[in-house]
């Protein structure tokens, strides 16, 4: 059947509109494009990826062990079914250089079958004290020919532990295939608990005793693409396979573990126990301390109570030998007064009685020559006796005492004997001599009331000195007492250090 | 046995809640060869009898034998080889591709048919050999549906429907056309079935069905059909 005029209307009918054919050629185009990309991207994205970790040889399943995997472990590994590869590593967290950044750090030997790394720069490592960086964004601050010194600012780990050498020369930029997205690079046991980069080193340079994982490989799992249902069947497989491989080796490593955990267990227990001693002594010495203060403190209070009273008391002792310093200090004056109005009294006697000497000495001192020349004429007649004498003798006599001139004129008239006129004489003597006894008396009672007086003015002033130490000692007592109080309330240094100066009472 | 033959024919369309009944209960028989007329009023169901005899529309209910064929009973691809072969459509509104020329009009149709006539002979036949490779812009309201008619006839189909064919003419090209169908019909011997409302053609038919109401009120055979020059109306 032909179908020629169908075609030219078809064609003709374009043609002429031609613009609006064009246009919604290219809607439906847009639409049917967009919708066939984004159908074809998910898949297109896993078929690459299936690419990528069939040429790299990536893992199908990788062990960690909380304590690391031994050769006997590896061992067991080998011997799960149907394993293809299987391939023991390291690895190990630090941080690199000042940068800041967390790398987990990876074993590399270049026989190592599974998780080939895509070198984009430079080459692998393969001495000791060389490392591969990661390629991406974060990496890039590393560049081939840098150096990288492992650090971890917390001072508890010691990188040594893990590694051989700590710094490292950047010998190449690579790719890995456990890592496909652009920022993740797992957890970290160090830092901020995620890691920012991974680094490659040669595995001679890490220092560990076990393996940290393990790396295997299945023969049935080779030609299927990852992400799908078949593939994860299969894993799911294999690692109930994996784990019963290993059932066993968690007794095994911890009775090997425990072992020497419990030397050190028992150890630390000893510790311990010397440790729990050692605070219960401290507690009792701390209770003993605390009873010492309590009866400190009570006593204290008791001391500050007796402190109060006692100032109490020797303030008004003070007070009351203020009272009998004043009061004695008016007695020192009165007597005082008294001394010395005896002292003029004395003075005063003193002054008369040498008065009384002045006068009555040379009328003793004449008396005495008269009785010395009386007793000389009794002896005498009085006829022989000048007249002029006799007249003196008679005048003198007379003027001495009238009784001894009556005795002189009777004898020298002859009434009167010599015996009568010797004891005339010796009467007028002996009142002479009495006279003068009596001013000796007087005298020695002037001299003896004047030893009173000064005996007196001694006293006064042993009294004097004892008022002035007194109202020293009480000056020195009140500022102590002062002090005292002062000490109780605000204290300067400078008062302080007065009362210091000040001795106890 | 009549070339058609419709039978107790019921289409009705489903409106929501309402059915409307197009044809209920159409019998009527056509010879081969004869030049048939329904007319009736509008909405009488006319042009649906003769779209289920053209195969674009699938009666509900009853028998429509064609050739001894009942073709109510044909699923769609069978309905679409019937129309392509044996039936030639000419419409009230001509109904050509503006893209195409008259000549590839009537290839159009002649290209898919297997007993077609060759396409320029008929359109000259038409009286349109001027105007082979015009558009149908640029033709008269006459000459496309000549260019229909020819179309329908490059066909050679055996049957022959007509729904209004000179509905949008008028009275002389109209006649021209009426011509050029009762000459067919004569000459080729293709059964012709005209759908119109001018009842005074009768004259000029074999057969004149009245369709009224959905149902054929009456059908009259005429024996001796006169030329369609000798009616004036």
């Amino acid at each position: 059947m032909k179908k020629k005029a169908l075609w030219s209307d078809i064609f003709r009918e374009i043609w002429r509109t031609k613009a609006r054919f064009l246009s919604i050629f290219a809607i439906i185009m847009l639409g049917v494009g967009f919708f066939a990309g984004i159908k074809a991207t998910g898949p297109d994205m896993l078929d690459t990826a299936d690419h990528y970790f069939k040429d790299q040889n990536l893992m199908d399943i990788k062990v960690q062990s909380t304590y690391g995997l031994n050769e006997r472990d590896i061992a067991m590994l080998k011997q799960v079914p149907d394993v293809l590869n299987v391939q023991p590593a390291y690895s190990g967290d630090t941080f690199l250089g000042d940068s800041g950044l967390i790398a987990k750090v990876f074993s590399y030997h270049a026989e190592d079958p599974l998780n080939h790394y895509v070198v984009v720069e430079g080459r692998m490592p393969e001495k000791s004290g060389e490392i591969a960086i990661d390629a991406s964004e974060r990496g890039s601050r590393f560049k081939v020919g840098d150096t990288i010194t492992f650090t971890n600012p917390d001072a508890k780990t010691d990188l040594e532990d893990t590694f051989r050498t700590l710094e490292y020369k950047v010998v190449g930029i690579v790719k890995s295939p456990q890592f496909i997205s652009s920022m993740g690079r797992g957890a970290s046991s160090i830092g901020k608990g995620t890691a920012d980069v991974f680094a490659v080193i040669p595995d001679q340079d890490f220092k560990l005793s076990v393996y940290t994982e393990a790396y295997m490989s299945f023969k049935d799992t080779a030609e299927l693409a990852p992400y799908t249902a078949a593939y994860d069947a299969k894993i799911d497989e294999h690692t109930k396979a994996v784990e019963q491989a290993l059932a066993s080796r968690p007794e095994e490593r911890l009775a090997e573990v425990r072992v020497e955990g419990q030397a050190k267990l028992d150890e630390a227990q000893q510790k311990i126990d010397d440790a729990n001693q050692k605070l219960a002594d401290a507690n009792q010495k701390l209770t003993d301390a605390r009873q010492k203060l309590d009866q400190g403190e009570r006593g204290y209070k008791a001391g500050v109570d007796k402190l109060q009273s006692e100032t109490a008391k020797g303030q008004a002792k003070l007070d009351a030998a203020a009272r009998d310093i004043a009061k004695g200090k008016a007695e020192i004056q009165r007597n005082q007064q008294t001394l010395a109005d005896g002292q003029d009294q004395l003075q005063a006697g003193q002054a008369q009685l040498d008065e009384q000497k002045k006068t009555l000495e040379p009328k003793l001192a004449q008396g005495h020559e008269l009785v010395k020349s009386l007793l000389q004429v009794s002896t005498m007649q009085p006829a022989a006796i000048p007249e002029a004498q006799q007249s003196q003798l008679q005048a003198a006599a007379q003027s001495a005492d009238p009784e001894l001139g009556k005795a002189v004129a009777g004898f020298m008239q002859g009434a009167v004997d010599g015996e009568t006129l010797q004891h005339a004489a010796t009467s007028f003597e002996q009142g002479l001599n009495q006279a003068s006894q009596q001013l000796t008396n007087a005298q020695q009672e002037l001299d003896a009331k004047k030893k009173q007086l000064e005996a007196g003015t001694q006293q006064l002033k042993a009294a004097e000195k004892k008022l002035m130490q007194g109202e020293a000692e009480w000056a020195r007592n009140s500022r102590f007492g002062s002090c005292q109080a002062g000490r109780r309330s605000t204290v300067s240094q400078g008062e302080n250090r007065a009362c210091a100066g000040t001795s106890r009472v | 046995m009549a070339f058609v033959t419709i039978k107790d024919e019921y289409k009705r369309y489903q409106m929501g809640e309402t059915i409307i009944v197009a044809n209920d209960g159409i019998n009527l028989e056509i010879e081969k060869g004869e030049f048939a007329i329904i007319v009736g009023p509008s909405g009488a169901g006319k042009s649906t009898v003769l779209n289920i005899l053209g195969g674009m529309d699938t009666a509900d209910e009853g028998q429509v034998l064609v050739d001894d064929t009942d073709i109510a009973r044909f699923n769609s691809k069978e309905l679409t080889g019937y129309r392509r072969n044996d039936v030639g459509f000419v419409f009230q509104f001509y109904n050509l591709v503006p893209n195409l020329t008259t000549k590839e009009n009537v290839e159009l149709a002649s290209q898919i048919s297997p007993r077609a006539l060759d396409a320029e002979q008929v359109l000259r036949d038409v009286g349109l050999g001027e105007r082979l490779n015009n558009f149908p812009a640029q033709l008269s309201g006459g000459e496309q549906q000549r260019v229909a008619i020819a179309r329908a006839l490059a066909k050679q189909p055996k049957l022959l429907l007509c729904d209004e064919p000179t509905g949008a003419l008028d009275y002389n090209t109209g006649k021209q056309v009426l011509k050029l169908l009762q000459d067919t019909c004569r000459n080729t011997g293709t059964t012709v079935i005209v759908i119109t409302h001018n009842s005074a053609l009768a004259p000029m038919a074999d057969r004149v069905i009245e369709i009224n109401n959905a149902k054929v009120r009456k059908m009259t055979k005429n024996p001796n059909p006169i030329s369609v020059d000798d009616i004036e109306w």
